[in-house]
């Protein structure tokens, strides 16, 4: 909880001081479209995180979320190339061929003892080449599809804007859920049990393999709902869409807190570390420095070259400062025990002079 | 001494890999290969083959998009009426290895002519040499003029850059800020389109006051509007250079409430780009003629196959044009764009 706090503080520190440098930051217009983009991503970082607090990983949701796009497209849109089906039929469709694919996964990696790296990497071009083959390597539009609305109308309205967008509030329901499952839950326990020492957790009657392939489904299914967000969000779907996002998953679990060696994480964090991501990619754009020079008034802006470069430093600190901690811990812990150790040590001392 | 049957059917397939890629490579011989010195002064080699035997022509294109399908009609245009027989490919990654392959494959196959959109002109100058060296090769839409290719045909990217820009100045006859999004500003098409921009709006008051480049990832294409719009209140126009940005910018627009406020323009036919200008969230888009860029490549091929650079103009260069499309003429654009579909 103490990591989620940091990376929290680090938010707000952040919104500060992107707040200092351009009160356009605080436009109700750029906060809700930022809690859109962070609650998108949000949506399928925290399905990864249940795989990666069970040590495991899934390569794969950034080509789910493709084929769930193309799959809507193709078979509800009213566009040309589609199928004009029912917008139901087709979010229902693509959401079963995402659990379909999550169950396969789970249960190769689970069943088979095949690595999830290599599983998931095979599922990652597997599912974006059945996009490909789907849009011709085109684009599918939606067109006039109420799917269109669903990334800007939501609840309660401020000005044009909806405050609680449709995405956001499938977030809030996911959090809800998924925060419920992993941390109220037996599932949540064993869960992180396979992550902490998978042997121990075979030996102690958890049933790993059930588990850890229900972990490839959530993550999946989530990948799959994110895919409807992002259909609507781009209008357009090509099987280039999602390309990447598995990393942006990871990246935002990790900076939240999720440990790559597994049994460590929360939904917390993963919320934050995808706010966290969005946030550093809005204040790219927003960012703004006024300094004067011999009376001449400078605007000094970061360039979007500098992205990649924030976000892998941002990635890095996250991860050295959790390294940093769990030393700090380690060591407390130890001197802890050392000093329990030599109280004991001590009082036998003490009483064996007294007798 | 007796040899190990494993190692004689490897020996075997090698000499049968080794004896079918001498064969392959022969499928050019019956040609003369001259020089030509046109559009540049460095002599480039022309191959002229005997008309008795029927030639092979390849087209290549950068990646998989709904632009070359339009290409697509077009050479499929010039097979029908011709009946040389045109191979139509596309790199599914859109990587410099797989069309460097794509390439290679054709020179093996013995193919008389390649038109290839180049994907990073600086970077396959060797290949494209190599196979400059065996066929000849015309760059079309995306060009790599100083590799060994024979001439240049489709979009002068700089003329409709200044399209674009004189469109801006029309539409902010005031000035004001704008925006340009892009998928990738560093592409020959990208920055050439937008030096074009550049020139025509200088001295009219208007701003240039973010460039954003997406990588061609939709979503982000998509944000990056929305976090401009919220970080430039004033923004008068947003300005879309690959063919996707227009219609997503207009999106943000749109999902900002800033329609009418904000002007859009686009690049290329999209669909979603068109159905924005129907419905008015669009001002107007440049519109390349990928279809004449097919058909005209190939027309090319064939007659220098046959008669070496008499038919190439002195330039090296032909330009297939660009149109702005808005509501004025959208409908008479949409029945050309069907009629040249229909050609297929």
């Amino acid at each position: 909880m103490r990591r989620e706090l940091g990376i929290f503080c680090a938010v707000v520190v952040m919104c500060g001081f992107l707040f200092w440098s351009n009160h356009d930051f605080g436009n109700a217009g750029n906060i809700l479209n930022l809690s859109r983009q962070a609650a998108m991503l949000g949506i399928f970082a925290i399905g990864s995180s249940f795989v990666i607090i069970t040590g495991g990983i899934d390569l794969s949701v950034g080509g789910i979320i493709g084929l769930t796009g193309v799959l809507i497209a193709k078979i509800s849109s009213p566009s040309i190339h589609c199928l004009h089906y029912p917008l139901w039929m087709g979010i229902g469709i693509a959401m079963a061929v995402a659990l379909l694919i999550g169950l396969c996964q789970g249960l190769l990696i689970s069943k088979l003892k095949l690595p999830p790296f290599i599983v998931t990497l095979a599922g990652m071009l597997l599912w974006r080449g059945l996009a490909q083959i789907i849009t011709h390597g085109g684009t599918l539009g939606l067109g006039t599809s109420p799917l269109i609305n669903l990334s800007t109308e939501g609840l309660f309205r401020y000005g044009y804007h909806s405050v609680l967008a449709y995405p956001v509030l499938m977030f809030i329901g996911v959090i809800i859920l998924a925060g419920y499952l992993l941390h109220a839950t037996v599932f949540g326990r064993y869960v992180f049990a396979i992550g902490g020492n998978r042997d121990a957790a075979r030996y102690s009657g958890i049933p790993v393999d059930r588990v850890e392939t229900l972990t490839y489904v959530i993550s999946a299914g989530l990948a799959g709902v994110a895919g409807i967000c992002y259909a609507s969000y781009i209008g357009q779907m090509t099987y280039l869409v999602g390309n990447g996002y598995e990393l942006n998953a990871i990246a935002a679990a990790v900076i939240g807190g999720v440990s790559l060696r597994g049994g460590e994480g929360s939904v917390l964090g993963a919320i934050i570390g995808s706010i966290m991501l969005e946030l550093i990619q809005n204040g790219i754009i927003l960012f703004k420095w006024v300094y004067h020079v011999a009376g001449q008034r400078k605007v000094f802006t970061i360039s979007s070259n500098w992205t990649y470069f924030i976000t892998g430093a941002v990635i890095l600190l996250a991860v050295l400062i959790d390294q940093l901690a769990s030393n700090f811990n380690e060591r407390k812990r130890l001197r802890r025990q050392a000093q329990v150790i030599a109280a004991k040590q001590e009082g036998g001392k003490t009483a064996a002079g007294a007798g | 001494m007796r040899m190990c049957p494993k190692l004689t059917l490897l020996a075997a397939t090698l000499g049968l890999t080794i004896g079918l890629a001498g064969c392959s490579k022969g499928g050019n011989s019956g040609g003369q290969t001259g020089t030509s010195t046109s559009g540049s002064a460095a002599a480039k080699p022309v191959h002229v083959f005997p008309q008795s035997s029927p030639i092979k022509l390849a087209f290549v294109s950068n990646n998989v998009a709904n632009y070359w399908n339009f290409a697509h009609a077009g050479v499929r245009a010039f097979a029908k009426k011709t009946g040389i027989r045109v191979t139509f490919r596309e790199p599914a990654k859109g990587t410099v290895a797989e069309q460097n392959q794509i390439i290679e494959d054709l020179v093996t196959e013995g193919y008389n002519g390649i038109a290839i959109s180049v994907i990073a002109p600086n970077d396959q100058i060797r290949t494209l040499d190599s196979a400059a060296r065996s066929l000849n090769l015309v760059c079309v839409d995306s060009d790599a003029p100083k590799s060994d290719r024979l001439m240049y045909i489709g979009t002068m990217n700089y003329n409709a850059g200044l399209l674009m820009g004189k469109e801006i100045v029309k539409l902010l006859p005031k000035g004001g800020q704008i925006a340009i999004f892009v998928g990738n500003l560093a592409a020959r098409n990208a920055y050439r389109r937008l030096d074009g921009i550049e020139h025509v709006i200088k001295g009219h008051n208007i701003k240039i006051v973010a460039k954003k480049e997406d990588n061609q990832d939709y979503a982000l294409a998509r944000s990056n509007a929305e976090n401009v719009i919220s970080a430039f209140p004033h923004l008068k126009l947003v300005c879309g250079l690959y063919s996707y940005n227009g219609a997503l910018a207009a999106a943000a627009v749109k999902a900002a409430g800033d329609e009418g406020k904000i002007k859009v323009i686009a690049f290329d036919q999209d669909p979603d780009t068109l159905q924005d200008i129907k419905t008015g969230l669009i001002n107007a888009t440049i519109v390349q003629n990928p279809f004449m860029e097919g058909y005209l490549s190939c027309k090319y091929l064939r007659n220098i196959c046959a008669n070496g650079m008499k038919a190439v103009p002195a330039s090296a260069n032909v330009d297939t044009g660009v149109q702005i499309v808005d509501v004025g003429n959208l409908a008479a654009y949409q029945t050309k764009l069907a009629k040249m579909m229909a050609s297929k």
